[in-house]
């Protein structure tokens, strides 16, 4: 009898028998049928094994639930654990059933200020989830409840700090950043224990006094107030036990008179050891930027023989319109390829790096550049293919006319701004991994920001400007699906798998959007 | 993101003129489209653009900036007294611009006050005014007896000060005109006359001041298009394009009429752009072009 009554529990409250619980080693897995971490798993491609909705049977898919959070667009990407959905805006997050997009608890803080912009998500440990808040608060969370369990302060919010990052959790090590918009603040990266909220380590995106690299700055003044705010997650190499992440741009923003010199670690493809925050290598994409061209998207790990050898290698799709391939053991530079057009730079140097004009520097009557500050692409989730092997991202197309408007020995802040005189279409590109070559350009309008997923079933999904999500192969970017969610994807689409059946979660505005395949 | 505001946005679009064939790429997939039309749709963000890092860019209408700067910036320090900020700006060049610097970036002996934690951390004085008064007499600043009133101006000035530099949208755009006039006189009857003249546009540099007047001539906006919509069957629809995108036209036509249509591939989609000739020049002008064309302009009162 007690056998027979289990038995009916398991058929009638699954859920209620797989605790919320995420086990860090689960992260090191690639990504299947949950979706534990920002990127799905530490290797930000993006990329999910799971083929049960494919390329011959995407037509068919069918929409199974949506939830309206009645708030802002949902930038985050959702998190799906033990049948749960998490996901987040500033100040506010949310945990719905996988299955059905039932709430199952909200939660909400009372802000004491901090920029709302964005928020990339949560992160889980054990049962406990974590986020920032744009007051600079890490905040820890029961996963099943939504129960508050501590708050700590990762940032000073006077001195206009603020929180958007979703954290990576690397075993016991909880990694968050605070962003920087306009003060002239010093960026930087925190490891934090996940039980006790203590500060293990504090890596700073400019050297300290003396050290290699401050060289870079002319003063210290300008050095220890020179931004490279750390927005977006980073990616994680166990094997090589290396954390990988972009840094923003210097401060000021467009003003580089006061902080004449490349200005490391801004603008920097960086790798570190999360146990230590000790730096390994720096790559600097953006050698003294003056465009706010941040170097924080999203450093994809991958694997290609290249001269028939099999290299570790980590690629990035930058803002400043370059695509970059670098050997994610030594930072060694592969290759530079430009993937969007742009007027700002004349070449590029022995090392691979953009040389920029400096007619294209801010100017007091205007600059003509391309791209805008916007860049040709920014914080959307790229994806990889290993099958194609191609990487996709999300291109932007606009021109500005920057202006300095602080022309003294010593700007603050931003010191210029720029104004956009073209807005061109937006585009899915698919980029050669080993080559850097454009396969394919799939234009989608333009204002389009969201990410891309892809799969092992011969998918990519992402969005257009049009409020359309498009379901697209890999391997030539045709159309296979749409759907007019007629409102802006602002995330990346993912995917997860309850009951042995496959789900699509899309995000368009404040609303979340569920797809599977009819039941057999 | 409320509905009315974003359907004023889908009224919105942009052509890709010649600019757009140089600057974006090739194997495009719209079925059924000539290969020189493809074109934009109206973004769907709201009307903070807020869609890439931390940057925020807010509209011109004041009250809509006021909204929209709250939901950005909750708890933002308010705007100071103005009478107050002036005042107490004069006092702090006259007393504290020597050593902090005569915009308070710092100078030789005193530190930067738009960067200083204690300023930052200040709310009305509380923090500020003790130091004014007691000095930092190991560190060299002399004690200050003003008072309360000119204290309380001089916190006014900084707070005033910290805020106009994080908002980049109060910065103040220099002169513009500072090309060579008969140049851009000489560059706008080449490239500008097949659709405007001298007389066409007298007046806009009274219209529009300085920078803005650059801005409108490179990108005038507003809507633009008019396009041709010929279905399989030969039966063509002309009107101004309303939307565009991978699976969908639509347009107004000449009666006022709602028109729209499914992008097959045997359909065709034609779009002639007024404002292409802005466009094309956005992938041509150089910067002294830009310069001399805006000087020129400054020329029609």
């Amino acid at each position: 009898v007690r056998g027979f009554f289990r038995l009916i529990v398991v058929v009638l409250f699954p859920v209620s028998l797989a605790a919320q619980n995420l086990d860090p080693r689960d992260l090191v897995r690639s990504l299947g049928s949950i979706w534990p971490t920002y990127n799905g798993d530490y290797s930000g491609r993006r990329f999910s094994q799971l083929s049960q909705i494919n390329a011959s049977n995407v037509q068919n898919l069918r929409l199974v639930w949506t939830y309206d959070s009645g708030t802002l667009p949902i930038k985050a990407t959702p998190l799906m654990v033990d049948g749960l959905i998490y996901f987040s805006v500033p100040d506010k997050a949310w945990a719905v059933d996988a299955r059905s997009g039932r709430l199952i608890w909200h939660w909400e803080t009372k802000t004491r200020g901090g920029t709302h912009i964005g928020h990339r998500g949560v992160a889980m440990y054990g049962k406990w989830l974590f986020l920032v808040t744009p007051d600079d608060y890490l905040v820890s969370l029961e996963a099943a409840t939504g129960k508050e369990r501590w708050r700590i302060e990762i940032a000073d919010l006077k001195l206009d700090y603020f929180s958007t990052v979703a954290p990576v959790i690397i075993r016991n090590h909880v990694l968050v950043s605070p962003s920087i918009e306009s003060t002239d603040n010093r960026g930087y990266l925190d490891s934090y224990d996940p039980e006790t909220g203590k500060l293990q380590w504090r890596w700073y995106s400019t050297p300290d006094a003396g050290a290699p690299g401050a060289e870079t700055w002319p003063n210290d003044e300008a050095r220890s107030h020179g931004g490279g705010a750390i927005w977006i997650p980073g990616t994680y190499d166990p094997e090589l036990n290396l954390y990988y992440f972009g840094t923003a741009n210097p401060q000021p923003v467009m003003a580089g008179q006061g902080r004449l010199g490349n200005n490391l670690w801004a603008n920097s493809i960086v790798a570190l050891n999360p146990d230590t925050g000790k730096m390994a290598w720096y790559y600097q994409t953006t050698p003294h930027d003056t465009h706010d061209w941040d170097s924080a998207e999203t450093p994809v790990l991958f694997e290609a023989e290249l001269d028939g050898e099999k290299r570790k290698l980590l690629a990035q799709a930058n803002r400043n319109g370059y695509f970059f391939v670098l050997d994610r053991a030594t930072g060694e530079h592969i290759l530079t390829s430009a993937f969007a057009v742009n007027n700002w730079a004349k070449g590029l140097d022995a090392k691979g790096r953009p040389i920029r004009d400096v007619a294209k520097d801010p100017q007091p009557a205007g600059a003509l550049v391309i791209p805008s500050e916007d860049g040709a692409t920014n914080w959307f989730p790229p994806s990889f293919d290993p099958e194609t092997g191609l990487f996709y991202v999300r291109v932007t197309r606009s021109a500005a006319v920057f202006y300095l408007t602080d022309t003294s020995d010593k700007p603050e802040a931003w010191g210029g701004i720029d104004k956009t005189v073209w807005r061109g279409p937006s585009s899915i590109e698919a980029i050669d991994g080993k080559t850097g070559k454009i396969v394919w350009d799939h234009t989608t309008g333009v204002g389009a920001v969201s990410g891309i997923l892809t799969t092992e079933g011969r998918l990519l999904f992402g969005g257009d400007g049009s409020g359309n999500a498009l379901a697209l192969d890999p391997s030539t970017g045709r159309t296979l699906w749409h759907v007019n969610l007629n409102d802006a994807m602002f995330n990346a689409p993912v995917t997860y798998e309850v009951d042995n059946r496959q789900y699509l979660l899309l995000a368009a505005g404040g609303k979340l959007f569920a797809f599977t395949l009819p039941e057999p | 993101l409320k509905g009315t505001k974003r359907e004023g946005l889908l009224f919105e679009y942009r052509a890709r003129g010649e600019a757009g064939n140089v600057l974006s790429s090739r194997a495009v997939f719209i079925p059924g489209m000539l290969a020189i039309v493809i074109l934009s749709v109206a973004p769907l963000t709201a009307q903070v653009k807020d869609d890439h890092n931390g940057r925020v860019s807010l509209p011109a209408n004041k009250a809509r900036e006021d909204d929209s700067l709250h939901s950005i910036y909750p708890k933002l320090t308010p705007n100071q007294n103005p009478a107050a900020a002036a005042r107490g700006r004069q006092l702090y060049e006259a007393n504290c611009g020597f050593c902090h610097g005569k915009d308070a970036t710092g100078g030789n002996s005193g530190p930067d006050l738009l960067r200083s934690v204690l300023v930052n951390h200040d709310e009305k004085g509380e923090l500020i005014e003790p130091v004014i008064r007691e000095g930092r007499v190991d560190k060299g600043m002399p004690k200050f007896s003003l008072p309360n009133s000119q204290v309380s101006d001089l916190v006014a000035f900084l707070h005033q000060r910290n805020r106009d530099a994080r908002l980049r949208f109060t910065y103040k755009i220099p002169d513009v005109a500072t090309g060579d006039a008969a140049a851009g006189k000489i560059y706008f009857e080449s490239h500008c006359n097949i659709c405007h003249s001298s007389q066409d546009l007298a007046g806009i540099a009274a219209k529009y001041p300085g920078d803005e007047l650059q801005q409108r001539w490179l990108d005038p906006g507003g809507r633009s298009a008019e396009v041709t919509v010929t279905l399989p069957s030969g039966q063509k629809t002309v009107g101004t394009l309303q939307h565009l995108d991978e699976f969908n036209v639509s347009l107004y036509d000449a009666e006022g009429n709602y028109r729209s249509f499914a992008l097959t591939p045997e359909a065709k989609v034609e779009i002639q752009d007024r404002l292409d000739g802005h466009h094309k020049l956005i992938g041509q002008l150089s910067d002294k072009n830009m310069h001399d064309v805006t000087t020129y302009l400054e020329t029609l009162k």
